[in-house]
């Protein structure tokens, strides 16, 4: 997993939608049935959440806690539209810069304090702390301010028009009353990083760090329910472990099971438990350096899509739960494209026939070379991720069936950041990315986020994609604020991206998830389970 | 039950012969004569040297490819054309054991080798210099001993690049410190005895004295150690491969092979049962050896 | 006997500073730069250099080893720079599973290996021996983790027996269930992972024993005692055995550090919340300031472990004297 990003995303992701959308908008999904209180629902993590302060957090273990201790402005529901959560409306002036909300009056935080506008104020201004270390400082780079207007209104002031914003506004607003005891650099120390106050469904109980955190209703809670008492997650040090704790019967929910596993576990818990597949809101692919002398040929790039096997990546390391990626842009938004681009079917032939064109024959070992140059290309890859770990293997052995010396490497994450990514110094790399609600992607393919005169990487594009006119649709796309019209545009975009490659685009993964038959009324939404505070349990 | 005849092979200094016995034999032959009684150490021999012939005709032994891919044929039980079946993305596991047999042992030897050679230069260089050189290499040994031998090493391999020569470095350097200290000991504690007295009297240097006579005699613990720590090595890697630090992909050690292969324990137990039976048994062999190669090298054992 | 101690002591001072200078020195080798974990990806140069400059990581390395240092002394590791929570907090909150795990663990190799070793040292090459010997070496052979998963499968999954997971279930203790229900929770919990570390360690210690029995039993008054008639047992009870448990004491002291480090895998396998479990994840997020608390409090324990086992061989045998 590409961590940084995908982990912002992700997390944005599970806090607004995974788990914790709720309010009053949500339709009821079954209004005849009788909904009990009490109960307990638990959970598995493998990993330990880092810190229960939204605007901190960087991994999605936090990001399941705080998506039921936390609330923001907006959330978004099942159909990924952003709704409104803590702030009842919003409008936007006409020139797209003055943003105001209008926010609840019956709020409060789990220690009985009263919500405010300047609890939204604190929370964005903290962002905007040039001594704030967390990740979410780009996201807030367009707002120039952030005004109230008594106690219950906030205005954004903003620097240039910004469409995306409004979904960063799902991060969980934090409690001015709280934080404003330490200063912003040593906000992570802050006892209520441990200890959370938040507005949302459910109470922070305790956590004994890699044994279980537990959560309890909070019966103030403004929307409706919750209705389960208690919430539960329980810690795992290995995956395997915990898919075991599933068929136990120690947790009642686990997302992502195992491809592999899928129909073993299928056939055991038939009886007791739900089977939903969960599109995941990202993609998986080989990042290309656009100006490597081998990589820099467009035809080279489209020989390496045609020449992926990916369909039997998809059916065999996937086992079918998942879906071919052709751009950058999954099925499950609103700005994806579609028909519109071309697949790429796997086609070996043509695959050859590209490279030919481009010049790159194969020399007497087998192996491609032009101009004296060998076909050598060296893809770093991040360890620990097993089914990027086999879709590569079988990639290598494609790419070296067209007569291209293909190397992974495999390296730790923090030194692929650091000594790779960061700098843009790499010749191919494979990774994920976690996506937001937005469909914007300047970060990733516009010039301007390439690399800096200083050798600096400015945004994600890490592979130093340049395309005019891509750059001028992403810039028109981040100021247009029409959704039509920015469906328009992000279908043009992707469509540069279908044919010019940036990346290798290898898939994405529908993985099953698997929830107890005793938990009734969830809501299954394009990414998850929706709505907790709403289900309850019926033994 | 307890041999009253030890006295006598307690005052027989074996390494310096015997003149109670008529005919001396060689000291290797002796050894040997002594190893063979051991019938578990004969045993684990016999173990190590099958695998060392597939680790030196792995590339004649291995029916496929270790690293050729066959998604369709993924998770086969074993059959004909495989004899340890597939593992998850259709690699045949018979092919990757015998492989891996290269990789593995190669890391229990480079490791072992690395710790022995570090452990035999600063032991006897200490011994041998004494005084400031001897107090700083033995403070410098007690500080290395001191950290947590597996979490050390956890911490070193997380932080340099993987690979298999890598690991086996990291292995090796961070081991050395008790054979450092054993070979500084077994010298220093025979510098006193008489067949040194007699190299000196007889005007032999110090260097000669050191490498000629008593180096060799104080590798008896040395080499016990070394081949039950070749052993250890070998689990230690596959308990970094199970924590995800080990050989990266796509190379086989055995224990990159298990570590793969426990996600399928269930339904596709082949894939661990193979690897996990070679690193047993290799490990066993190595111990059984090692076992035996310190009765045989003890000198005050019964004969 | 006072000298010693207080000779043993100033001793263990430079050893320590060494262990402190060689363990920051590691850290501060590793590629990568702390300020990672600090900023987002595409901080400017500027956000970093101020994140930096914050965080003292713009100081020359011996500047930032003094300051570490002088706040070790203070008991004070700092704060994690992945969490910002009290690296001594987060370790002393784990420490007692582990030392509870490991408590149990030696109990029960100690009460199986020091009679394993002596029954073998008596009956040397006997059946007893040879099997002991297969079966303890058999248990050293097997990599933890494939044993670890297979009794998971098939104690805590097929057979349904055994939880696999944690150290007791949560929300049952003294208070909601009574004393035998919560001892049996907790001991259910136990078994697995004190099983499968007590297999494969049984070895060093049992060989350990039987080669110190042996060495014993070869003693001149040993053979003395055997001379003048005495009767077996009493021989090995009296004379033999005493002399040596003495050696076995040693291994106590230096088993100690095994806390740090040793668990790693077993603590991962059973979610067993740890030190093993913490150290490792430590080590996978870079979160430095743990990593080197765990080493250095490792190897303070290992010198102390030692330190002690030298004081307790005193305690257990006149015959060693120091100046």
């Amino acid at each position: 997993m590409r961590k940084s990003l995908a982990v912002i995303m992700v997390s944005l992701l599970a806090l607004s939608l995974i788990l914790g959308a709720c309010g009053p908008n949500a339709e009821d999904p079954k209004a005849g049935e009788k909904k009990t209180v009490g109960g307990q629902i638990v959970f598995g993590l493998t990993g330990n959440p880092v810190t229960f302060n939204p605007i901190l957090q960087t991994d999605s273990p936090s990001g399941q806690i705080n998506s039921r201790v936390f609330s923001g402005l907006v959330r978004v529901n099942e159909t990924m539209e952003l709704v409104p959560d803590l702030a009842e409306s919003w409008e936007f002036s006409p020139d797209g810069l003055t943003w105001t909300f209008k926010l609840r009056e019956d709020v409060v935080w789990h220690d009985g304090t009263p919500f405010t506008a300047a609890d939204v104020k604190y929370t964005y201004d903290a962002i905007k702390h040039p001594d704030y270390t967390g990740i979410r400082a780009t996201d807030f780079e367009p707002i120039k301010s952030v005004e109230t207007e008594g106690d219950y209104k906030v205005v954004l002031n903003l620097e240039n028009p910004y469409a995306p914003l409004l979904s960063k506004l799902t991060i969980g607003i934090i409690p001015k009353h709280i934080f404003e005891t330490t200063s912003i650099k040593d906000m992570k120390e802050n006892p209520a990083c441990m200890n959370p106050i938040g507005t949302g469904p459910y109470k922070f109980v305790e956590w004994q760090k890699d044994q279980y955190i537990l959560l309890e209703a909070n019966p103030d809670y403004y929307g409706e329910g919750p209705y389960i008492e208690k919430v539960i997650w329980k810690f795992y040090g290995d995956n395997q472990v915990m898919l075991a704790a599933l068929e136990k019967g120690d947790i009642d929910y686990m997302g992502a099971i195992p491809p592999d596993d899928v129909e073993r576990v299928q056939n055991a818990l038939a009886d007791t438990h739900e089977f939903k597949v969960i599109p995941q809101n990202g993609y998986t692919y080989i990042g290309l350096k656009q100006t490597d002398p081998i990589l820099k040929d467009k035809l080279v790039r489209q020989a390496l899509m045609y020449g992926t096997n990916r369909a039997q990546i998809v059916q065999e390391v996937l086992r079918g739960y998942g879906e071919v990626m052709n751009a950058n842009i999954p099925q499950s938004s609103w700005a994806y494209a579609g028909d519109e681009l071309n697949p790429y079917e796997y086609n070996p032939e043509k695959a050859k026939e590209l490279l030919h064109q481009a010049g790159w024959k194969v020399g007497p070992d087998g192996i491609r070379e032009k101009n004296g140059q060998k076909m050598d290309i060296k893809i770093l890859t991040s360890t620990g991720n097993r089914i990027l770990e086999s879709a590569l293997l079988i990639t290598q052995q494609n790419w070296k069936d067209l007569g291209i010396n293909a190397v992974v490497e495999y390296i730790e994450w923090s030194v692929l950041c650091a000594q790779y990514l960061d700098v843009a110094q790499f010749q191919a790399y494979a990774l994920s990315w976690g996506l937001g609600v937005d469909p914007d992607f300047y970060l990733f393919f516009h010039s301007a986020a390439a690399v800096d005169e200083t050798g600096k990487l400015v945004g994600f594009n890490d592979v130093e994609f340049k395309n005019a006119e891509l750059d001028e649709l992403l810039e028109l796309g981040r100021t247009e604020m029409n959704q039509e019209i920015r469906k328009q545009i992000y279908v043009d975009a992707q469509k540069i991206v279908n044919e010019e490659l940036p990346y290798v685009f290898l898939y994405r993964n529908n993985s099953p998830a698997a929830m107890h038959k005793k938990v009734k009324g969830v809501v299954w939404g394009a990414t998850g389970p929706l709505y907790p505070e709403k289900w309850w349990i019926e033994e | 039950m307890i041999d009253i005849e030890r006295k006598k092979v307690l005052i027989r200094d074996s390494y310096g012969g015997d003149a109670l016995t008529p005919e001396p034999e060689s000291y290797g032959k002796m050894v040997w004569r002594r190893f063979r009684k051991h019938k578990l150490a004969m045993v684990g021999l016999y173990i190590l040297l099958f695998m060392y012939a597939l680790a030196i005709f792995a590339p004649l032994l291995a029916t496929q490819s270790y690293e050729a891919v066959d998604p369709p044929n993924k998770l086969k039980p074993p059959s004909m054309e495989h004899f340890m079946g597939t593992d998850h993305i259709g690699r045949d596991v018979f092919s990757r054991v015998i492989w891996g047999s290269r990789i593995s042992l190669s890391v229990g030897f480079v490791a072992a080798a690395v710790a022995v050679a570090l452990g035999v230069l600063i032991g006897s260089t200490a011994a041998y210099f004494g005084g400031r050189v001897d107090d700083m290499l033995m403070r410098f040994t007690e500080i290395i001993m001191a950290f947590p031998t597996f979490f050390l090493l956890l911490t070193i391999v997380s932080i340099v690049e993987r690979s298999i020569f890598n690991i086996m470095l990291v292995i090796g350097l961070t081991s050395w410190p008790s054979l450092a200290r054993m070979v500084r000991g077994q010298i220093l504690s025979l510098r006193e005895q008489e067949f040194t007295e007699a190299a000196r009297a007889l005007g032999a240097t110090d260097a000669r004295i050191i490498f000629r006579h008593i180096l060799p005699n104080a590798m008896a613990p040395v080499i016990v150690s070394t081949t039950m720590r070749i052993g250890g090595a070998i689990l230690s890697e596959s308990s970094l491969s199970f924590l995800g630090l080990g050989v990266p992909e796509p190379y086989p050690s055995w224990g990159s092979i298990l570590n793969a292969g426990r996600t399928y324990l269930l339904q596709a137990p082949w894939i661990t049962t193979f690897p996990g039976i070679f690193i047993f048994l290799t490990v066993l062999a190595f111990n059984y050896v090692g076992d035996g190669l310190r009765d045989a090298l003890d000198p005050r054992l019964k004969d | 006997m006072r000298s010693y101690i207080i000779r043993r002591i100033l001793q263990m001072i430079p050893l320590l500073i060494g262990i402190s200078i060689v363990n920051f020195t590691i850290m501060h080798l590793a590629p990568g730069d702390p300020v990672n974990l600090l900023v987002e990806r595409n901080a400017t140069a500027e956000q970093r250099e101020r994140i930096k400059e914050l965080y003292g990581l713009n100081d020359p390395i011996h500047i930032q080893y003094i300051r570490w240092i002088s706040h070790v002394l203070r008991g004070d590791f700092g704060k994690s720079f992945v969490d910002g929570q009290s690296v001594s907090k987060t370790i002393l909150e784990r420490l007692p599973y582990t030392l509870y795990l490991n408590f149990l663990i030696m109990v029960v190799i100690y009460l199986i290996a020091v009679p394993v070793g002596i029954i073998s040292a008596l009956k040397q090459y006997s059946k007893f021996d040879h099997i002991m010997t297969t079966l303890a070496f058999l248990g050293q052979a097997v990599p933890s983790f494939w044993i670890g998963l297979i009794l998971i499968y098939f104690f805590g999954l097929k057979l349904d027996w055994l939880p696999i997971s944690g150290v007791g279930t949560i929300g049952l203790n003294m208070r909601t269930a009574g004393f035998w229900a919560t001892f049996a929770d907790r001991a259910a919990h136990v078994v697995m992972p004190v099983a499968v570390v007590a297999f494969g360690s049984l070895t060093g210690v049992a060989r350990y024993m039987r080669s110190s029995m042996l060495e014993v039993i070869r003693q001149d008054y040993v053979r003395t005692a055997r001379a003048k008639g005495l009767p077996d047992k009493v021989v090995i009870v009296k004379h033999a055995l005493r002399n040596a448990l003495l050696p076995i004491v040693t291994l106590l002291g230096s088993e100690l550090p095994l806390l740090f480090g040793g668990m790693v895998v077993i603590e991962s396998i059973f979610s067993w919340p740890g030190i093993g479990l913490l150290s490792i994840r430590a080590i996978l997020q870079r979160d430095y300031q743990i990593v080197m608390a765990i080493n250095m409090m490792g190897a303070v324990l290992m010198v102390l472990g030692n330190f002690l086992a030298d004081l307790l061989y005193v305690v257990v045998d006149p015959r060693i004297k120091y100046s």
